[in-house]
């Protein structure tokens, strides 16, 4: 009872959806432990769980009465939490993930007790300071229960790494438990796939159909919508952090270079020809919908394109097939260095033959003016993501979204990332007018994730190394000798992260020995030149002293210099 | 690759023509010559002319007073005040721009120098000066002086209004009072103030919250410089009873939006934005859906035309037309011999009685519906709701009168007064006769008549004449005067008045309800005029990014409709799912911090199996490529991100609870 006035408190905060409190009641038992640590302290009080319950049922229904819920919005069936979306097996155990994998292999090929022994061992090679031996026992079993089949992973939720549950009798009850909620998941998942097999019977339509009739791809594909609990993300950062500590070192490859990465994945040989051909079809099916999407613009809505997959192919034959006789301006949203001028400039100058205003604000009234003096015209702007690092900013997505309210220019653009519609608030929504639409494409996000820097890919620094030469080369040659002793200090002391830089104090000194400045204003007069091109960076310390750094990667530095003795 | 360079991000295509160039535009794609896509066009113009109308109607009051208020300043008794009013809007911004503009077109009789300003132009003082200077001199209609912008000073406006200014005031709209940086404001209004006692300057302030925010904002030495006087803008949501008077609800327009489509128009209107702008374009987009490509809607239009528009068809959309459920179903009670003979011409005059029966059912639908809601609204919780559009919502999805508010509707309505009783039923009355479909109702409007002088002539005292009293003289036993006293409560007499209002609420439930608020879906042909289909529009009104990111993610078999990658709760991972798939399910695994190291492992130990189980150091390459850019994608889309906390780990962002 305890356990269910907590839930009901829970739900009470969530004020109306009753469905949330269904929800918690099924994780309930996930929740006992904590529960009961609270319940203990609650009923220190005078009233007694059971009349506390009571109330707070009471409560909740007057709220339910009250509050008048939309009811189209969200539909109780179909939509769910976060939880259930992006939740986690409860135990972090270093070696789920490897379990996790060990799983889906299972079912390929029935594995024996002796293999599943193997695969223990495995997870236990991982230095986890906290394997306790109770631990392992529980992994076992759970492991033979997962082989047998008997359960998913899911009922995995025993076991809390930092609560040591000693009986072995509490365990087995727990996970009985467990397994209740699984069955409720179970049938869940039978609803889905009741789902798919109706999804699947309006069989393929020919991409004729398709474009007279109403895109059926909604029909087929039923998801659901879902939201996040904000308390959950608290519970997430207070925990304590459990994963092994090997690190990528111990690969005998560990890193390689985007070059490399390219040639290897060009050829695409991994992905399965059904796939394949699934992957193709989709992007068929999407592309007899361009003459819709044409319509739409015209109506005055922008297209905002969502789903998996990157939709740059896509965009782009749109703009080839339907709007190339049209002024199009191409953004992508994803180059890290983008600014809006770029994209104000590119309208003005390139597409309307203007003079471009230095203000952005008054490259704005010009674009909206001279496009309201011709109103029979159309101009296009392609946006590749439009949630782009560089377009984030409040001020970009105004300025965009005031594009987009010109009726005469028609927005098309691509978002990504699963937070996108937070950098918009109900006057960009009302300016943008976006019409939706789901559009995965299953294709790899080739130019997108070229930019971003991932933690596996070696930075060749090519780029980095070029321009340096470029404006090392145009310098006199006691700017150029003042660049290379800070290169070698840095070299010299630069073994740690921590790394404050050079003095300038000394740079002055050291140049001054080798004759290469006589005053400190010389010096600096030098220095602008490579602060302006970013290639060194000037700090103050907090006691006020100067320290020039090298914004660049040592062994960068190393090649350098070694190509500049040789040279 | 196209169209990806690493020097720039913006790429230019001119296309075939120039903007303003005056060369002529490709021609329309020949999409806009088709009968559906006229239909559309149509409907939607009269939409857009109603909705016009209403919304001057309902701003009407409003810019009204202000007007009278501009036109009645005394500027000699101001004593260097700027007179300044203040216009609570409320919460929603984006639909005032409309409001705005529509008053500075009222303000054009009253003098023609009027400045809107936009958030963006308020940055800086000097921006925001030379801002307002420019519009208002060159905004007046006669552009003598052309002015550039950078020349646009206070001190250039005194010198242009004592030569051109003609004693006509100057007006300054700030639409949202909130944005703008406080600071700027004020030096802005003690500037003005400055040049108050030669120029006559009007504001106007677009106050969104309350008038507190201008008393925040302002210091006292700024606010001595105003004299305000404070408006009040209609609120938000009796705007949308009226722009739903006008579309949905109105006789006037051939399309009707039911069910969940307009529950999910009201849900967002109510639950997301408040903006009778966003409902509207959500309506087209019904409207769209509703119509693109079908040729066959385009029967939806107002009675009149209805004709030459069936003539119009092709036989093909006869075939379609056929299919309509409804259609088919009416089609399939025809008598045998009819249905046999039915040919094409036969079937285009069939057509057309079926979609007049619809007009005339759609018609004495909505005026039934008014009567109903007027009867109805002020009922103690008002179980069908206390808007109009509450009621519609329930009488279109379902059949009304079966449903259980609408029977405590009628069990609140026999316990009325007399005097209530009354005015609801002339309130009836009146609907009928305003509306222009008078004569459908007509019959109904005569029995309201004659129940009306009923109600009116009987009184609520009950008749004592067939009262019988038990006599106290009469001997009975105790089993006697028990039988009797029983006889006598149930025989309980009925005043006439309760007869009478009885009898009407019967007469309304059975006559006029259970006819003309029939759930008008059931009709044959009602696809035609009826869109309910909320679910295709919802996701492209309100979108769902997410869903459909988790979707590709979790179940890729959704879209891909492969064979292979059949997920169940008990195997979320199959071996042929791709790579990002992959990557994901075993990152649901981690917590906070993912090792990357035991990421890549777990990874291989999917895609390239083998017995041993054991650790592998030497990763074929292109597994490992294929794991790096599966995680560089999921870094992409914000499921993860490098972190500094440990070596060669990332960190989740994404959370559900434990």
């Amino acid at each position: 009872m305890a356990e269910r006035s907590i839930n009901l408190r829970r739900s009470t905060r969530l004020k109306t959806s009753s469905k949330q409190a269904t929800e918690d009641s099924t994780k309930g038992v996930q929740r006992k432990r904590r529960s009961r640590k609270i319940s203990s302290s609650s009923s220190d009080g005078e009233q007694t769980p059971d009349e506390l319950a009571r109330e707070l049922e009471d409560e909740l229904k007057i709220i339910d009465e009250d509050v008048q819920k939309p009811t189209e919005l969200y539909t109780e069936e179909q939509d769910v939490s976060g939880a259930s979306m992006y939740h986690f097996p409860t135990p972090s155990k270093s070696g789920a993930m490897a379990q996790k994998a060990a799983l889906s292999r299972s079912a390929a090929t029935p594995q024996t007790p002796k293999h599943a022994a193997k695969q223990k061992n495995v997870t236990d090679t991982a230095q986890t300071p906290h394997s306790v031996r109770n631990k392992f026992k529980k992994q076992l079993v759970s492991l033979a229960r997962n082989i047998s089949g008997e359960s998913s992973s899911e009922s995995e939720s025993v076991s809390e790494e930092n609560e040591y549950v000693p009986s072995v009798d509490e365990e087995s009850d727990d996970s009985e438990e467990g397994e209740e909620v699984k069955s409720s998941e179970g049938s869940e998942s039978d609803v889905e796939d009741n789902k798919k097999q109706i999804r699947k019977t309006p069989a393929k339509v020919a991409p004729s159909r398709l474009s007279t009739s109403k895109p059926k791809r909604n029909t087929r594909v039923t998801y659901t919508d879902y939201h996040l609990e904000t308390d959950d993300y608290f519970e997430m950062q207070s925990e304590k952090v459990l994963t092994s500590d090997r690190t990528l070192g111990r690969l005998v490859n560990p890193r390689m270079d985007e070059e490399k990465l390219q040639k290897l994945l060009s050829k695409q040989s991994f992905v399965s020809k059904e796939h394949k051909e699934a992957i193709r079809s989709l992007s068929r099916d999407y592309r007899a919908l361009f003459p819709m999407w044409h319509c739409i613009l015209e109506e005055g809505y922008s297209l905002l394109l969502h789903g998996l997959g990157s939709k740059r192919i896509l965009m782009n034959d749109f703009h080839k097939e339907i709007l190339s006789d049209h002024p199009t301006l191409v953004v992508n949203g994803f180059f890290p260095s983008l600014t809006l001028k770029e994209i104000l400039d590119g309208i003005t100058t390139d597409l309307l033959g203007l003079q471009s205003p230095t203000n952005p604000n008054e490259c704005l009234s010009l674009i909206e003016s001279t496009l309201r003096e011709n109103p029979e015209d159309r101009l296009y702007l392609l946006v590749h993501n439009i949630d782009g690092v560089m377009l984030r900013s409040n001020k970009a997505q105004d300025t965009l979204s005031i594009l987009a309210s010109i009726p005469n220019l028609s927005l098309i653009a691509s978002v990504d990332h699963i937070n996108t519609p937070l950098i918009w608030d109900n006057v960009k929504h009302s300016r943008y007018n976006f019409c939706w639409w789901d559009v995965t494409t299953m294709l790899p996000y080739d130019a997108e994730t070229s930019f971003e820097s991932s933690i596996m890919v070696q930075k060749s620094g090519a780029l980095a190394l070029s321009s340096l030469l470029n404006v090392f080369l145009s310098l006199t040659s006691n700017a150029r000798a003042i660049y290379v002793l800070l290169i070698k200090h840095q070299l010299e002391h630069a073994t740690s992260d921590n790394y404050p830089g050079m003095l300038l104090k000394d740079l002055y000194s050291n140049a001054r020995e080798a004759f290469l400045v006589s005053s400190d204003t010389a010096l600096r007069a030098q220095l602008t030149e490579f602060i302006d091109h970013k290639l060194v960076r000037s700090k103050r310390n907090y006691d006020g002293a100067e320290y020039l750094s090298i914004p660049l990667d040592n062994t960068l530095l190393k090649q350098f210099l070694d190509q500049q003795e040789t040279a | 690759m196209d169209n990806v360079s690493v020097s720039k991000g913006v790429f230019a295509f001119q296309g075939s023509y120039r903007i303003g160039r005056g060369k002529k535009r490709p021609g329309k794609a020949p999409l806009f010559n088709e009968s559906w896509y006229k239909a559309y066009k149509e409907v939607w113009s009269t939409i857009e002319k109603s909705t016009q109308k209403i919304n001057s109607d309902i701003f009407a009051r409003i810019s009204e007073d202000l007007k009278s208020y501009v036109s009645s300043i005394n500027y000699d008794d101001l004593s260097g005040e700027i007179p300044t009013a203040i216009l609570l809007t409320g919460v929603n911004l984006p639909d005032h721009g409309a409001l705005f503009q529509m008053l500075a077109r009222k303000f054009q009789d009253i003098t023609s120098h009027i400045a809107i300003m936009q958030q963006r132009d308020s940055y800086s003082l000097k921006n925001m000066m030379e801002e307002t200077v420019f519009q208002l001199i060159n905004n007046s209609r006669n552009n003598r002086t052309e002015i550039q912008k950078n020349h646009c000073t206070s001190s250039m406006l005194n010198a242009w209004y004592q030569e051109y200014g003609s004693n006509t005031p100057l007006l300054i709209i700030i639409p949202d009072f909130e944005s703008f940086s406080a600071e700027i404001l004020q030096n802005f209004i003690l500037i003005l103030s400055v040049y108050s006692k030669t120029i006559k300057f009007v504001l106007i302030f677009g106050v969104a919250t309350a008038v507190h925010a201008a008393h925040r904002s302002l210091p006292h030495h700024v606010t001595s410089k105003l004299r305000v006087q404070v408006f009040q803008a209609p609120s938000q949501v009796k705007s949308l009873s009226g722009v739903l008077d006008g579309t949905v609800l109105s006789t006037e327009t051939p399309f009707k939006l039911t069910g969940r489509a307009f529950q999910l128009l009201t849900d967002i209107f109510l639950f997301y934005d408040f903006s009778v702008n966003g409902f509207l374009q959500g309506y087209k987009m019904c409207m769209f859906q509703h119509f693109y490509g079908k040729n066959i809607n385009s029967l939806c239009c107002n009675g009149d035309n209805i004709g030459s528009r069936i003539s119009a068809l092709r036989s093909e959309d006869l075939d379609e037309i056929k299919k309509l459920k409804s259609i088919a179903e009416y089609v399939r009670k025809l008598p045998v011999t009819k249905r046999d003979s039915l040919n094409d011409e036969e079937f285009k005059e069939l057509l057309s009685t079926l979609i007049n029966q619809v007009h005339t059912f759609t018609r004495t639908f909505q005026i039934t519906l008014k009567c109903l809601h007027h009867l109805t609204s002020d009922l103690p919780n008002a179980p069908l709701g206390k808007q109009l559009r509450e009621v519609y919502a329930k009488a279109v999805s379902c059949a009304i009168t079966e449903s259980q508010e609408y029977k405590e509707c009628l069990q609140y309505l026999g316990f009325i007064s007399k005097e209530e009783l009354l005015t609801k039923l002339d309130a009836m009355k009146n609907i009928i006769e305003i509306s222009t479909e008078e004569k459908l109702l007509a019959d109904v409007k005569l029995d309201l008549e004659k129940y009306r002088e009923v109600i009116r002539n009987a009184s609520p005292e009950v008749t004592k004449e067939n009262t019988e009293v038990v006599d106290p003289g009469e001997k009975l036993n105790r089993a006697q005067l028990k039988e009797k006293l029983l006889k006598l409560s149930k025989k309980h007499s009925i005043s006439p008045y309760k007869q009478a209002q009885t009898d009407v609420i019967n007469y309304l439930d059975q006559k006029v309800f259970s006819i003309y608020l029939k759930n008008p879906a059931l009709l044959p042909g009602s696809e035609i005029f009826f869109f309910n289909d909320g679910n295709a529009v919802k996701h492209h009104i309100v979108g769902s990014p997410r869903a459909a990111i988790h979707t590709g993610l979790n179940n890729p078999q959704a879209y891909l409709d492969c064979s292979c990658c059949t997920v169940t709760s008990q195997q979320p991972i199959v071996e042929t799912m791709p790579d990002l798939s992959l990557i994901y399910k075993l990152h649901l695994e981690g917590r906070r911090l993912i090792n990357m190291y035991d990421w890549l492992q777990s990874f291989l130990a999917i895609v390239c199996p083998d017995q041993s189980g054991e650790e592998r150091r030497e990763v074929d390459p292109e597994l490992q490529a294929r794991f790096t850019r599966a995680v560089a994608e999921l870094q992409f889309l914000g499921f993860i991100k490098s972190s500094r906390k440990k070596t060669d780990h990332v960190m989740r962002l994404t959370w559900g609870c434990s």
